[in-house]
């Protein structure tokens, strides 16, 4: 396993690096810089600003270097904990960022775990008990979750939030403890706030999930050596447990990697939605107004979660299930 | 009896990696000052390719013997695990990407907590897989379905197939 794991390591450190150069040249694509877009934003409102007083800034923050300049210094930035300058807020990256990092992984671990534990749940009662009232209900509650687009969700159980359970409109806590340290209250209001955002963007994961883990888990609930353990008289709950659960497991650990970036691309817009204080608006905000730094910063922190996330899944899959495939050669 | 040792060409490529993996995480850890996170997370990958740069070397001066008696590791943590003692055999296989080609397998021979790895790297690994797999049959060992499968698609038996598989 050390071996696999130096390997699967090695691996992510290219990955890693040809995603820093990547979102370097991507933020760089669009004609101009921010001060161009700046300069252009002032000219459409009637103002104007100093051309000397541009090019000092585009000379004070190196954009007069070459890019392959201007990466090196960002990419040594990044690892020493400084992510460059906001132009849009004229305050580090880092304090711009604040907690919204934390916030977004909050919302994104809490999603997973729902998903995987509702559709754990679901998807072993739907195969055990295929084609009772149970897994048609199920299924049907499922489907509808895949097909409810997120924003409509969010919109409802806002409303029923706000109606039923007293919770505020919007946000990830309650008002008087935006922008304030975090306290027991502030947790408190966050766990409060949390539950909405976690069904709405959880559901279309948990749907596919459900669909998937009854495929596997009834392929092999049918194959011949759960018969023979049925004919011997072994327990049923034994039967599903010892094998055929831990078999359909297997597609279940290895959608870590996918269910990463599913949830952080889907948090993006259902953030806009519900005013969530996490990456995705102001990532969307840093883009269109080439604030590059707090753009790429943010890129390459959700870069990073979804190669982490693959590198978990890869490693638990290759402890859980470590066979060989036919069709896999065997090196030397 | 059979000698086995790791080939040259292999474990030199096992040093490269190594080297490599120190480089890029120790260097930067060591010359840029990083953030106390990111120096942790260097840090903590830098020890694991030091681990296996130790690994590495240990298995260099590492022979593997399978004898009538047994199975030993004669080099700096010398083992031996005659045939009787033998308690479980577990054989897994390791590969990268979703299509799991071009891996390679790790045997595992257990006595309680004594245990002797060999990696399908080694000279000759068919004969230590076959002695391992002899040793399970003979001493009626309940194998992991993986490592039933596993020996299967080395082309070695293992097991009665009305005999209970274990976890």
């Amino acid at each position: 396993m050390l071996r696999y794991t130096v390997h699967r390591v090695l691996v992510m450190i290219p990955t890693l690096l040809a995603i820093s150069v990547m979102v370097f040249v991507i933020i760089q694509l669009p004609p101009g810089d921010y001060f161009t877009t700046y300069l252009n934003e002032l000219q459409s409102q009637g103002e104007t600003a100093s051309a000397e007083r541009i090019e000092f800034l585009r000379q004070q923050y190196g954009f007069d270097k070459s890019p392959v300049e201007q990466y090196f210094v960002w990419l040594a930035g990044l690892l020493q904990g400084d992510f460059g300058y906001s132009f849009e807020f004229n305050l580090p990256v880092s304090d711009v960022v604040g907690d919204r990092i934390l916030l977004t992984f909050i919302v994104s671990f809490a999603t997973i775990v729902f998903t995987w534990i509702v559709s754990f749940i679901i998807g072993t009662y739907s195969a055990v008990y295929q084609y009772s009232f149970g897994d048609y209900a199920l299924s049907l509650l499922g489907f509808i979750g895949l097909a409810t687009p997120n924003f409509l969700l969010a919109l409802v159980l806002l409303w029923i939030a706000n109606v039923y359970f007293g919770t505020s409109i919007g946000g990830l806590m309650d008002p008087e403890y935006l922008d304030q340290p975090w306290s027991w209250g502030k947790a408190l209001s966050v766990l409060e706030h949390l539950w909405i955002p976690v069904v709405v963007i959880g559901t279309s994961g948990t749907a596919g999930m459900i669909r998937r883990l009854r495929a596997n888990l009834l392929d092999e609930l049918h194959k011949q050596y759960v018969v023979t353990a049925r004919a011997k008289g072994l327990h049923p709950f034994k039967i599903l447990v010892k094998y055929p659960l831990r078999m359909a497991l297997n597609p279940f650990i290895a959608d870590i990697g996918n269910l990463l970036p599913q949830v952080i691309s889907g948090a993006a817009i259902v953030s806009v939605v519900l005013s969530l204080p996490t990456t995705g608006p102001m990532l969307l905000k840093a883009l269109q107004s080439q604030d590059m730094y707090l753009a790429g910063s943010f890129l390459m922190m959700l870069a990073m979660l979804t190669v982490i996330g693959t590198l978990i899944s890869d490693l638990a899959l290759a402890a859980l299930d470590p066979r060989i495939r036919l069709g896999g050669g065997v090196q030397k | 009896m059979s000698v086995h040792l790791y080939p040259t060409r292999d474990l030199s490529a096992d040093y490269v990696r190594a080297a490599i993996g120190l480089s890029v995480t120790a260097g930067p850890a060591l010359l840029l000052q990083p953030a106390p996170a990111v120096a942790a997370v260097l840090g903590g990958l830098a020890v694991l390719f030091a681990a296996f740069a130790l690994r590495t070397g240990m298995r260099q001066l590492t022979a593997i013997e399978v004898t009538e008696d047994g199975i030993a590791a004669q080099g700096p943590l010398s083992r031996r695990i005659s045939r009787d003692e033998v308690t479980r055999v577990r054989l897994d296989y390791f590969s990268f990407g979703r299509e799991r080609a071009k891996g390679w397998m790790q045997l595992k021979i257990s006595h309680g907590y004594r245990h002797i790895r060999v990696d399908s790297t080694i000279e000759d690994f068919e004969t230590v897989a076959q002695a391992a797999a002899e040793i399970a049959r003979r001493n009626e060992l309940a194998l992991s379905d993986t490592t039933v499968a596993n020996f299967r698609a080395m082309g070695l038996a293992v097991d009665d197939p009305d005999r209970e598989i274990a976890a």
